[in-house]
């Protein structure tokens, strides 16, 4: 965001280095990952402008704690000075917070109005999501574009969504509050049953596994177009990772849970790889991979298993996609039974 | 009344009692009842604190038998057929971890024993206004957290729906496994919500009529005034928690549908009573008593930080007008915060912006306070006894968490931190690191006077050290978990691959967390062992000039054997009129030149 940009440059000057530092760790990342959208980046920018702000007050008033304790330890000799308090200094104290933190909200106001408050354009793809425990159920409209029809495609935990398009999520849940959280795409909402809400953004990115390196991806759609990427021929496995992170770890038995993900070839599945959308006989440099969809709500004794994924595929691979997906009769009645049955107004939002 | 019906001890509101039990259990003393307010949240304290251990166990080595314990107490409580944390277990923790130490560690342990102990002595008093009903609130206190902690022994355990209890989970039938429990665990919050607003009530009154002669609103010490605005909120807020807890106590147990909308389907099952309910309902009047309730944690530290931070600066507070203002405007800005907490729950977005505005100026009174602390230190002389140390560190810490709470404000950016450790490492300052940091100034603090003895210096030391240093390795890494995303209330984030790779992190926070929790045992002991075998205490250990200090050791039953009349102040440190003393008892008439003359 460009109204940042000048404070940022120069707070950027005095920090990044060190945030780099603590961003380039060889350990785990514990920065924010990377985001997908137009939208994540300017929540990112706001982020990080909060965060100049806050480690340059930070620094300051932890600054003079430290610095008057020091200064002004008790010495043999030394009196303290007998005062009261300046309503002058009060005032000052009192108005640059004031002028900083106005500056915060007139950003903050800006930004929450354009997430939250513009509605996304005509031309979005639109997906009902249905919170259950503990699995995320999705609707899509088919060809009629209209929820409730015999032609809805349903699937339950695995989704997918076309790049470069805006996606629109009408999430409610059929039983208790679910969280629906994007990670990557910085969407996050609660899914409240009796109320239908709305979410939207667009990915202008591809996930995929670089078969090379063993780490996730996030390829442009020219980048995805332009490199062989297998679609199946390989499975997904993790195992203990023979590395520690740091000397503070327990013995392997209790690191059981710190995983190591990589792709290898599945020897019973038939190897596909695209380039450019049309099948090649060649080595895949990619696998297409998937990103994390969260329950950030708690919702039971399983909510932590409450995990799906979402594909986001180039446009005919999207379209490909939506046909493959089979009927299936009770998966068709969650959505019947409860949703198009009792809160027939959800199918009418669109 | 004239001066001499007053003044004199014989016309005490209540006479001193012989007997055991009017004495130590039915008693009607204020110093008392605070004594008991304090060895049970104390209490509480610990096993709050041995919740948060195995709940940290848990998350660091996931489904690992818990060792010695998850032995010793397989298929019970909230173990498994192997000794580890079961799924509902770990929820029942973790709720119980929150309730326990908002509602019977934190609020009975700031206003109920220090609120108690110091009112009636900081206004110059006998007793509180309404004895009994001071009695009372502790007889509600008490058996509730009894109340609280029998759920663990009911069928299917204790309620496991997260210290907020949303609804429908903590409300529609087969939506999480404890029945009993929950409703248990209702009616204590409810009780010692009810012992909350009679504390309240009680406080407001003592301080309004009692106040001895001189003690003029603008010479009360700030923990006096942080205890008056405190009490403001809990007579305020502490109704609608009653309410929100009746309200799904109705919809438990007898069939009514508040917070049920149509529709709603667990599992297989359709939910009966549903229909016409609203789950936002309750987030809107939970969060109206909580958001308060946030500001009933950290108003009475304040109070305390003020004070003690004065008194060992050898300096009166910088700006004691606009610390009142700001408490002040905490209070009225803390009630109409509370949406806050919920924009990505559903609320509307425009409400949303308003809400976030209310929000960020909320950080303008607190900021206020920081920096009339900063010049509370500048220009002292500064003593770095114990309680300057905790009280230090409580100004440190509460300002990491009130700067970490901007992110959270700023609504845009909360939609990616919210429900996310982001969270649990901001309250934690808070209510942690700011207000557990002002308990143990407070305690070594007004130990002297409340048991006659003095505790260990060097323990006090020792135990600073230790807990500044692991209270940051424990809680500062959840930062960092909450910028990778890591949700709250996850019993294990291994299966999901984005946080696969925070697993060390966890395991790093829990060992600091483990040490955290064995340094505390250095307080305990020092805390136990000063009670009775400390070294005997001066009248006035610290040379501070509040009224508390200007009574004998130990104090005596009817506090004042003549009321004081006041005439000045309560930070009167470094007064010229002092000379060649450097404070001035708040009840030395003018010109009566140093303390101690």
């Amino acid at each position: 965001m460009k109204r940042f940009k000048t404070l940022n440059l120069l707070l950027a000057c005095l920090l990044q280095p060190a945030l780099a530092l603590a961003a380039d760790t060889k350990g785990p990342s514990i920065w924010l990952p990377e985001t997908v959208s137009a939208r994540g980046r300017d929540i990112d920018a706001l982020y990080m402008h909060i965060l100049y702000v806050v480690i340059a007050i930070f620094v300051i008033t932890q600054g003079l704690l430290l610095y008057s304790v020091i200064a002004f330890r008790a010495k043999p000799g030394r009196k303290a000075s007998f005062f009261h308090g300046s309503s002058g200094v009060e005032l000052v104290l009192a108005a640059v917070p004031a002028i900083i933190l106005l500056y915060i909200t007139v950003s903050s106001v800006q930004l929450w109005s354009l997430v939250r408050l513009h509605g996304p354009g005509k031309d979005a793809v639109h997906i009902q999501v249905m919170g259950e425990q503990f699995s995320w159920n999705f609707r899509y409209p088919g060809a009629d574009n209209v929820f409730g029809t015999p032609d809805d495609v349903m699937v339950a935990g695995e989704a997918a969504v076309p790049v470069g398009r805006e996606v629109v999520f009408h999430i409610s849940s059929k039983d208790v509050i679910h969280s629906f959280f994007l990670p990557e795409a910085r969407v996050k909402q609660d899914t409240l049953p009796g109320l239908l809400g709305r979410v939207w953004s667009e990915w202008d990115v591809i996930p995929v596994w670089n078969l090379a390196t063993q780490k996730r991806e996030l390829l442009t759609l020219d980048e995805y177009e332009a490199a062989p990427v297998a679609v199946s021929g390989y499975k997904f496995a993790s195992e203990p990772n023979p590395v520690k992170a740091g000397w503070y770890q327990a013995s392997d038995s209790a690191r059981i849970n710190y995983l190591r993900y990589h792709y290898d070839r599945d020897p019973d599945a038939k190897l596909v790889v695209l380039r450019g959308g049309k099948p090649v006989d060649e080595k895949p440099a990619y696998v297409q991979h998937y990103f994390e969809i969260a329950c950030a709500q708690l919702c039971g004794n399983l909510h932590f298993g409450m995990r799906g994924t979402l594909r986001v595929l180039p446009p005919d691979e999207y379209e490909a996609w939506l046909k493959a997906q089979q009927h299936d009769d009770f998966l068709a009645s969650k959505w019947t039974g409860i949703w198009d049955e009792f809160h027939p107004e959800y199918n009418k939002a669109l | 009344m004239s001066q001499e019906t007053v003044d004199s001890v014989a016309d005490y509101i209540h006479p001193e009692a012989t007997d055991f039990f009017h004495k130590y259990v039915w008693s009607y003393d204020h110093k008392i009842i605070a004594k008991q307010y304090m060895w049970t949240s104390f209490l509480f304290l610990i096993l709050g604190g041995t919740l948060a251990m195995l709940l940290r166990w848990q998350i660091a080595y996931p489904n690992q038998p818990v060792p010695v314990i998850g032995g010793l107490l397989k298929s019970a409580f909230f173990f498994d057929a192997n000794g580890a944390i079961s799924p509902d277990g770990y929820l029942q923790l973790g709720t119980m971890h929150g309730l326990v130490m908002v509602f019977f560690v934190i609020i009975p342990l700031i206003v109920g024993a220090f609120g108690n102990y110091l009112i009636p002595l900081h206004i110059g008093a006998r007793d509180v206004a309404f004895p009994v009903l001071n009695a009372l609130s502790y007889w509600l206190y008490l058996p509730a957290g009894v109340l609280m902690f029998t759920s663990f022994f009911v069928d299917k355990g204790a309620a496991a729906a997260g210290w907020t209890a949303y609804p429908p989970l903590s409300d529609a039938a087969g939506a999480s496994t404890p029945v009993w429990g929950m409703n248990l665990v209702l009616m204590a919050v409810f009780l010692a919500g009810f012992s909350s607003i009679l504390g309240g009530i009680n406080f407001l009154v003592t301080i309004v009529k009692l106040r001895a002669p001189g003690m003029t609103w603008s010479r009360l010490p700030l923990v006096t005034w942080a205890q008056f605005i405190t009490a403001v909120f809990q007579v305020l807020a502490t109704p609608m928690l009653a309410a929100a807890g009746a309200m799904l106590l109705f919809d438990r147990l007898a069939g009514s549908s508040f917070f049920l909308p149509r529709g709603l389907v667990v599992g297989q099952n359709a939910i009966a009573n549903t229909g016409g309910g609203y789950p936002l309902l309750w987030q809107h009047i939970f969060w109206f008593y909580a958001h308060p309730a946030v500001y009933i944690l950290i108003l009475p530290s304040m109070g305390f930080a003020s004070d003690i931070l004065a008194a060992f600066s050898r300096k009166p507070v910088f700006g004691y007008r606009a610390m009142i203002i700001s408490m002040a405007s905490i209070m009225g800005l803390g009630f109409i915060v509370w949406g806050h907490h919920m924009f990505v729950s559903g609320l509307n977005p425009v409400m949303g912006m308003a809400f976030m505005v209310s929000t960020v100026f909320i950080a303008l009174p607190s900021g206020v306070k920081v920096f009339n602390w900063l010049g509370t230190l500048w220009g002292g002389s500064i003593r770095l006894q114990p309680p300057m140390l905790y009280a230090i560190s409580f100004v440190s810490m509460f300002i990491v968490g009130g700067l970490s709470g901007i992110f959270m404000a700023a609504s845009p950016v909360d939609i990616y931190i919210h429900d996310t450790y982001y969270i649990i490492a901001h309250f934690h300052y808070v209510v942690f690191g700011a207000t557990l940091f002002s308990v143990f100034a407070a305690t070594t603090y007004w130990f002297p006077k409340m048991f006659g003895r003095m505790m260990n210096a060097r323990l006090s030391y020792l135990h600073w050290a230790l807990t500044f240093l692991f209270f940051n390795l424990a809680f500062f890494p959840m930062h960092f978990l909450g910028e990778a995303g890591h949700m709250r209330r996850l019993m294990t984030s291994t299966g999901y691959e984005f946080l696969n790779p925070l697993a060390p992190w966890n395991e790093f926070i829990t060992l600091a967390a483990f040490a955290l929790g064995a340094s505390q045992l250095l307080f305990m002991f020092n805390f136990i062992h000063s009670v009775f075998f400390g070294a005997p205490a001066p009248d006035n250990p610290w040379e501070a000039s509040t009224l508390e200090w200007t009574i004998p050791n130990p104090v005596p039953h009817y506090n004042f054997k003549h009321l004081p009349t006041v005439y000045r102040g309560p930070h009167e440190y470094s007064s010229p009129e002092a000379e060649p003393a450097d404070w001035l008892p708040q009840n030395a008439p003018p010109g009566h030149g140093g303390a101690g003359h």
